[in-house]
């Protein structure tokens, strides 16, 4: 089984369908430009959440660094409370180990809250092929697991579908959809709660990620906007929660820091409406929680990142802040980059969890390295600088064909002194003139994009023939 | 400075919730009527709630909710049903959940509740208002204090929900949509109790 799915077509195509798809351009524009907004208010009016991220992501970054002894005592934990930790090294030790809890117990329905993590072992596939009903209850994700497809933004897991889409899905695939007469949003987002309902009551197992897990306390913190991991927590009798290696956080205190800092920096709220905290299964005297509760902790490649030298990403707490101000994330959503994780955290850990040869074309290609992502980062990641090691590593690995580096190299030669650069504006202006649009590096570059036409007489040239008028004046 | 109060009261506004400030002059009971009498769905006449020891005393709920055409269900009601009955047939179909609160926290607009033999978080999720009896004195003024205190207690409890403000998504289109899995409606109940 591979370790991160990825789809199989080109990035050309991925991309191409991304530009045209005009319901998924309006959508990201106005959902992106929501959350940078919302985000950047939030610090400004809460000083309290600024001081607190500096302090975070110092200390995040310590328990990255010093992990191991770190998970050794959150196992210590949460095997003391009654709980019960496995830790998985790859995508099928996750599935293995939870099917076979769930056919110790003879469940039969399970329901889900939403979790990178299960995504990127495929959960729900390896679960289904064994015969068990899974059910995705946050809306965006139930959405795109009724219409069989991947997220495309890690918070709003359905950003690319409009409400006549959603309105047409539920219609085709849901029973009893005939009542979902109308396509506004709230009626649709009614429609979902009545359907989901049933399915939380019935369910014996739940399946959670996890935002955090303290080793002081073994406690995992889980963080939704809808309520819906609550249900999952509270209502089933087992309830498993899958959670990455870097989740992990040092103790209480340094849980407090960062526990607001995924809603400031994600949706520019100061706390989610949701954020519950597991750290042990129902007591005897207790009337909620699971009877049972298992803790899978998932390696799949993040003990490798821990040892080489990307490893200040596996700080990342998931906000999405920089896929939202990223001009690549914005043009074309989280499937142009065939991976479940997208933007500037994809481009970085998606090669380094599912190879180079698979996902090498995304630090080579959705990078402009603009540096809009390390400004947005809560966690001061050095994302533009990883990827452009990682195009290097991707360079160096896998060879352009020989005609598109020698353009390159050209080009790169040219523009290294201040005449060639000139003398480049001034071939442009005679492609132009003779619509050479299809020749080259340009032939690819100018299918999806507008070429800006070049000045008669650029800024530069204008500012030379002003120096030798006043000079001869 | 703002009183803890007014700042929670400003915070929790803003996240869609709703306050009344009940005052010991007008009776806890009366209060707490008028609350019930506007969030009760006729078409589901029953109302759940478990008292942690918090609530205003000498509140006739069962009387009380009879009044306004309503059914009360507390703890003990629903001990004699098995967890999955009282939780399917009763609280599922409840119009109101109410409940009190381990504290709450100003600066974010939160209700902290703990699960326990008293609480129960379903009352707090399933039915779609959730009413919160909160005790002034339990509110601090940010939410850092309030971690502090759940941890100050020695071992953390099982199960630690903070709710800030209703169930809501923006899944669709970007919109805001209040009451997606929990309760549209959170109306915290503060007094000097
Ligand atoms: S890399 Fe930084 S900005 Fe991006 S999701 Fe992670 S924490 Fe958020």
């Amino acid at each position: 089984m591979e370790r991160l799915p990825h789809d199989p077509r080109p990035w050309p195509a991925r991309r191409d369908e991304a530009l045209h798809d005009p319901v998924l351009q309006a959508t990201l524009r106005r959902v992106t430009h929501r959350l940078n907004t919302a985000r950047i208010q939030a610090y400004q009016n809460y000083p309290a959440g600024a001081e607190a991220r500096e302090r975070a992501k110092h200390r995040k970054r310590e328990a990255v660094r010093e992990w191991e002894p770190l998970l050794a005592q959150a196992e210590q934990q949460i095997t003391a409370h009654g709980g019960q930790v496995f830790r998985a090294a790859t995508p099928g030790d996750v599935g293995a180990y939870i099917k076979k809890v769930a056919q110790e117990h003879g469940v039969q329905r399970i329901i889900k809250s939403k979790s990178m993590a299960t995504e990127e072992v495929q959960l729900n596939a390896q679960l289904e092929a064994t015969g068990f009903a899974v059910r995705e209850t946050d809306l965006g994700e139930y959405i795109i697991q009724l219409a069989h497809e991947k997220p495309s933004h890690i918070l709003a897991p359905a950003a690319h579908k409009n409400r006549q889409q959603i309105q047409a899905l539920f219609r085709e695939t849901v029973a009893d959809a005939h009542d979902v007469v109308s396509d506004d949003i709230p009626g649709l987002t009614q429609f979902a709660r009545q359907k989901l309902r049933q399915d939380f009551l019935s369910a014996d197992m739940g399946i959670t990620g996890g935002n955090f897990l303290v080793a002081e306390t073994g406690t995992v913190v889980v963080i939704t906007n809808e309520g819906n991991a609550d249900m999952v927590t509270t209502l089933p009798r087992i309830l498993i929660s899958l959670v990455g290696l870097e989740k992990i956080v040092q103790d209480w205190d340094a849980l407090i820091d960062i526990i607001q800092q995924p809603a400031l920096s994600g949706v520019g709220q100061r706390l989610s409406s949701y954020t519950t905290m597991i750290s042990g299964p129902r007591g005897p005297e207790s009337w909620e929680g699971p009877d049972e509760w298992h803790v899978v902790l998932l390696d799949n490649g993040r003990q490798a990142i821990h040892d080489g030298p990307y490893q200040d990403v596996l700080a990342c707490i998931r906000c999405g802040a920089c896929l939202n101000v990223c001009p690549v994330f914005q043009q074309v959503g989280g499937h142009g980059y065939g991976s479940v994780y997208s933007g500037p955290i994809g481009t970085v850990i998606s090669p380094l969890i599912g190879g180079m040869q698979t996902f090498g074309e995304l630090p080579r290609y959705l990078c402009t390295v603009c540096y809009a992502c390390q400004e947005a980062c809560p966690m001061d990641i050095p994302l533009p600088e990883q990827i452009i090691g990682l195009r290097s590593q991707a360079v160096a690995e896998d060879r352009e064909p020989a005609a598109v580096r020698t353009q390159y190299r050209l080009w790169g030669q040219a523009w290294s002194t201040v005449h060639g650069y000139r003398r480049s504006v001034q071939a442009a202006r005679i492609a132009q003139r003779l619509a050479l649009r299809h020749v080259g590096l340009a032939a690819g570059w100018l299918k999806t994009r507008k070429m800006p036409p070049v000045a008669a007489r650029t800024f530069l040239e204008g500012w030379a023939h002003e120096q030798r008028r006043r000079r001869r004046a | 400075m703002h009183e803890p109060v007014d700042l929670f009261t400003t915070q929790w506004r803003l996240l869609g919730g709703e306050v009344v400030l009940a005052d010991a002059a007008v009776g806890w009971s009366h209060t707490i009527e008028d609350v019930l009498a506007g969030v009760i769905d006729p078409a589901f006449p029953t109302v759940v709630g478990f008292d942690t020891g918090d609530w205003p005393k000498d509140v006739p709920w069962s009387a009380l909710c009879e009044t306004i055409g309503a059914r009360f269900y507390d703890r003990h009601d629903l001990d004699v049903l098995s967890r999955q009955e009282a939780l399917q047939d009763i609280v599922a179909h409840a119009s109101v959940g109410v409940t009190g609160a381990a504290w709450a926290a100003a600066d974010t607009g939160t209700v902290a509740l703990y699960a326990s033999a008293q609480t129960s978080l379903s009352a707090s999720l399933l039915p779609p208002t959730h009413v919160v009896l909160l005790p002034k004195r339990r509110i601090y003024a940010t939410l850092a204090e309030g971690l502090r205190a759940v941890h100050a207690q020695g071992a953390v409890p099982h199960l630690v929900k903070l709710i800030s403000g209703p169930s809501m998504t923006a899944d669709i289109e970007g919109q805001l949509v209040v009451g997606v899995h929990g309760p549209r409606r959170v109306v915290t109940v503060i007094g000097d109790w």
